[in-house]
């Protein structure tokens, strides 16, 4: 069944200090072929992502260039334009935010519908969740994102169907209101990996219950909403701070199909720390913006474990 | 466990599988952000390296700054140039450089063509970290800049001593590389803002192509007049284009930044006030499209113009050297013309002969010789200019320039004829070197603030004519 560190100790408990001290001292001397084993890793981690972190953090405090040489120390001066004198800084907040809290709750309500109408059991559900599933591997790519532009573009697919049936076409991407529903749907059109994840949630939840509920003449919406919502809830709120998360750091698709327009309703806050470090060169200016995100992610995720409580439900007693 | 109940380490379990999950999806992601190609402009070909491996390693022997440019005490050299363009570009550049290769067996070339904003990324890394080419690409503002913080190389002595042989070329196209009375840059091409218009629509219409005197009065009324006969736009994308911002101060006699580059040169807003208020106007009558139906086409290069799909009759030139590209994408059977921008009412032409870009040496350059060799073999031989055919801009060089126009093809044909006749009446090339910070003032002012909210009604044109004077004052007094 199961060993874990205790059945190991319980049966050796005759035993156990000379046990144990064997066990450090062979540690001990160990401890350098598992260093060696993930040195690999650790000389990426501190080289490529620990030192970058941590220059980002002193460069959010310098007017940094790159062409100027040395970096400045200009104290909080980057905050202090971000905040109150960068327009362009609360549009970027704005378009990111409005595009998290829609895509985030839509891809999830999608993602579970179509995660209980797979759990049917049809005939052929294995190849349907493979092929719900391909939009989250490829939904982030440059390749869709061109797609997306040519569907959505002047002479794209839908206004040549609306043509087609003589009804008015707009220029999806160029207006300031539906150019940002374009990233918005294709994020949901991303449902897939949400999907799987409330799938195998949803197999966990044991099938006796909804047995004992229909003999007591609960109906779909009752099973639905006093059962299976509730027992899915961990799944849930993993599924709702994963994508959020994701939501807050959208890129490749601004990029490429809107590049930030019309009037950055779709410049995201990572497309304009892009847009400052590599086009305007500000790097202080973005690392600076990088860190405000780094800790509004930290504080929105913490907001979420908290209220958590209110709402998910773990089982077993398990607080 | 083998109930299926879940539980919070099972929850937790899960947390780390689907987190690891989601780490390799944001690596497949990341990837292919790192090259987007948008614009066809900017869509470069694959990076190519040198056919022969540069082996010969030049780093013991620094050149020696020898007076006598003998061929025979030429040691082997490897040069670096670098380059932003599309695939047009990249292929005629390669064939300059093996030309320039076989008359010069000592050098060996590296080379990269790149799209335009990969190029800057690029370079600029370069810059902070070392390793610049030898030769470089740079536009009017960033020539400046780079130059200012000591990124190149004047090139005076090598004129003095004709190795940078600048005989045959205007002295008003000399001094367009000069920044503090010093040569950075040599002009790859000289270019000018226009104004395409489609021949063949004109006839359509029964309107006679407009003389280059006409004025923005003319300009209106001719947009409405075409939208009204043939039912397309009059003109096409980009009555906003931040160059026309400079253009129709210097045709009210102004300069667009003040002398000593710390504000902008003029006070009045009324020029730029009458001119969008006149594209609100054609945006109302649909004589032009809006800003919603221009967004996705102004992103990718002449060739997806409105002009180009025969949806508009007259269309803005970036540069005269896109008609290359845009007539090859309209098709040979097209009538092309190019006017210069409108000029206000009683007042001259604003519009400028500019260099399109500048090919320079860079400071770190150790064989600033060989360099300007291949700058001179790229600026003057006749050979070399048969294949780069204009793409970059009208040569410079007077007599290349007339061996080109002996058997040019009619958009060079329209390009030279454009420029001669721009050349009679042109506004000067500014002599003010353009400040530091207008990059910024371009991608997060002029546009984002001031034309964009115009012209989806979001803003008056006199609040955003006050709006964009007083940032890029801003802006402009914080950076020189």
């Amino acid at each position: 069944m199961r060993y874990s560190l205790e059945n190991i100790e319980q049966r050796a408990l005759p035993s156990k200090g000379a046990v144990l001290k064997k066990l450090s001292k062979r540690r001990r001397r160990d401890n350098w072929i598992g260093y060696l084993f993930i040195a690999p890793w650790l000389i990426g981690f501190f080289g490529f992502t620990f030192f970058p972190i941590a220059a980002s953090l002193i460069l959010s405090f310098t007017d940094y260039d790159i062409l100027s040489g040395q970096p400045n120390w200009i104290g909080l001066k980057n905050f202090e334009t971000m905040f109150f004198k960068d327009p362009r800084y609360w549009r970027a907040v704005k378009a990111t935010l409005y595009f998290a809290f829609t895509s985030v709750p839509l891809k999830l309500i999608f993602a579970l519908a179509v995660a209980m109408l797979l759990m049917r059991g049809r005939r052929l559900v294995g190849i349907y969740r493979a092929l719900y599933y391909a939009p989250s591997i490829v939904g982030g790519s440059v390749a869709v994102s061109v797609m997306w532009q040519q569907i959505f573009g002047n002479q794209g697919l839908i206004n040549a169907m609306l043509r087609a049936v003589d009804l008015p076409t707009r220029p999806w991407l160029g207006d300031p209101r539906t150019a940002i529903w374009t990233l918005i749907l294709l994020a949901v059109w991303q449902f897939g990996s949400p999907m799987l994840i409330f799938l195998a949630g949803l197999k966990q939840i044991p099938s006796e219950y909804y047995e004992a509920a229909e003999i007591d003449g609960a109906d779909l919406f009752a099973k639905f909403f006093r059962i299976t919502l509730p027992l899915l809830s961990p799944v849930i709120f993993f599924n709702l701070v994963m994508q959020l998360i994701y939501g807050f750091m959208t890129f490749t698709q601004a990029y490429v199909i809107t590049s930030g327009k019309p009037l950055d309703t779709t410049l995201f806050y990572n497309l304009y720390v892009f847009n400052r470090a590599f086009s305007d060169f500000d790097l202080g200016y973005s690392a600076a913006m990088s860190w405000v995100l780094l800790l509004v992610i930290a504080l929105v995720s913490a907001l979420m474990f908290q209220l958590s409580r209110f709402w998910v439900f773990y089982e077993a007693g398990e607080k | 466990m083998s109930t299926g109940k879940l539980k919070r380490r099972r929850f937790l379990q899960m947390a780390t599988m689907a987190g690891a999950g989601a780490f390799l999806a944001a690596c497949g992601g990341a990837a292919p952000a790192a090259a987007p190609t948008t614009a066809p402009e900017q869509a470069a070909g694959p990076t190519t390296d040198a056919p022969a491996a540069p082996t010969a390693a030049p780093t013991g022997a620094p050149a020696e700054p020898s007076a006598a440019p003998t061929q025979e005490a030429a040691q082997a050299v490897d040069l670096r140039f670098v380059w932003w363009g599309g695939q047009l570009r990249a292929d005629i550049t390669t064939q300059v450089i093996h030309m320039f290769e076989e008359e010069n067996p000592n050098v060996s070339f590296s080379y990269e063509p790149l799209g335009f904003d990969e190029y800057w990324t690029k370079m600029t890394t370069q810059a902070a970290g070392g390793g610049l080419p030898d030769v470089m690409q740079h536009g009017s503002s960033t020539l400046v800049e780079w130059a200012q913080k000591g990124f190149l190389q004047p090139l005076d002595e090598y004129v003095a001593a004709g190795s940078l042989d600048f005989s045959d070329i205007p002295e008003t196209l000399q001094n367009h590389g000069k920044i503090d009375g010093k040569i950075y840059g040599v002009s790859a091409g000289s270019n000018a803002n226009g104004i395409v218009i489609d021949l063949d629509a004109f006839d359509k219409a029964g309107i006679a192509a407009p003389e280059d005197t006409w004025t923005w009065s003319d300009f209106e009324a001719l947009a409405l007049e075409l939208h009204e006969k043939l039912g397309i736009w009059g003109f096409g994308m980009y009555l906003h284009h931040i160059d026309l911002w400079r253009i129709i101060y210097a045709s009210a006699g102004q300069e667009l930044y003040s002398s000593d580059r710390k504000s902008l040169g003029y006070s009045d807003d009324k020029p730029l006030v009458d001119h969008m208020q006149m594209i609100l106007r054609l945006q109302e009558a649909g004589a032009i499209p809006t800003l919603a139906e221009e967004t996705e086409v102004a992103s990718q290069g002449p060739e997806s113009q409105f002009i180009v799909s025969g949806q508009a009759a007259m269309d803005w030139l970036a540069g005269s050297n896109q008609l290359v590209a845009l007539w090859g994408a309209a098709g040979e059977n097209r009538r092309f013309k190019i006017l210069p921008i409108p000029r206000i009412a009683g007042m001259k032409q604003g519009t400028a002969i500019r260099p399109s870009q500048f090919v320079a040496v860079t400071a770190t350059s150790k064989q600033p010789e060989e360099a300007v060799k291949f700058i001179n073999f790229f600026t003057n031989s006749i050979e070399a200019n048969k294949v780069l055919n204009a793409e970059r801009g009208v040569p410079i060089n007077t007599k290349v320039l007339e061996a080109l126009s002996a058997d040019a093809q009619p958009a060079q044909q329209a390009i030279y004829d454009y420029l001669a006749r721009l050349a009679k009446d042109s506004a000067p090339y500014s002599v003010i070197p353009d400040p530091v910070g207008v990059e910024e003032i371009r991608t997060n002012i002029y546009y984002p603030e001031f034309s964009d909210p115009i012209r989806y009604g979001m803003l008056s044109p006199q609040e955003g004519a006050a709006l964009l004077r007083e940032k890029a004052n801003e802006i402009l007094a914080a950076n020189n």
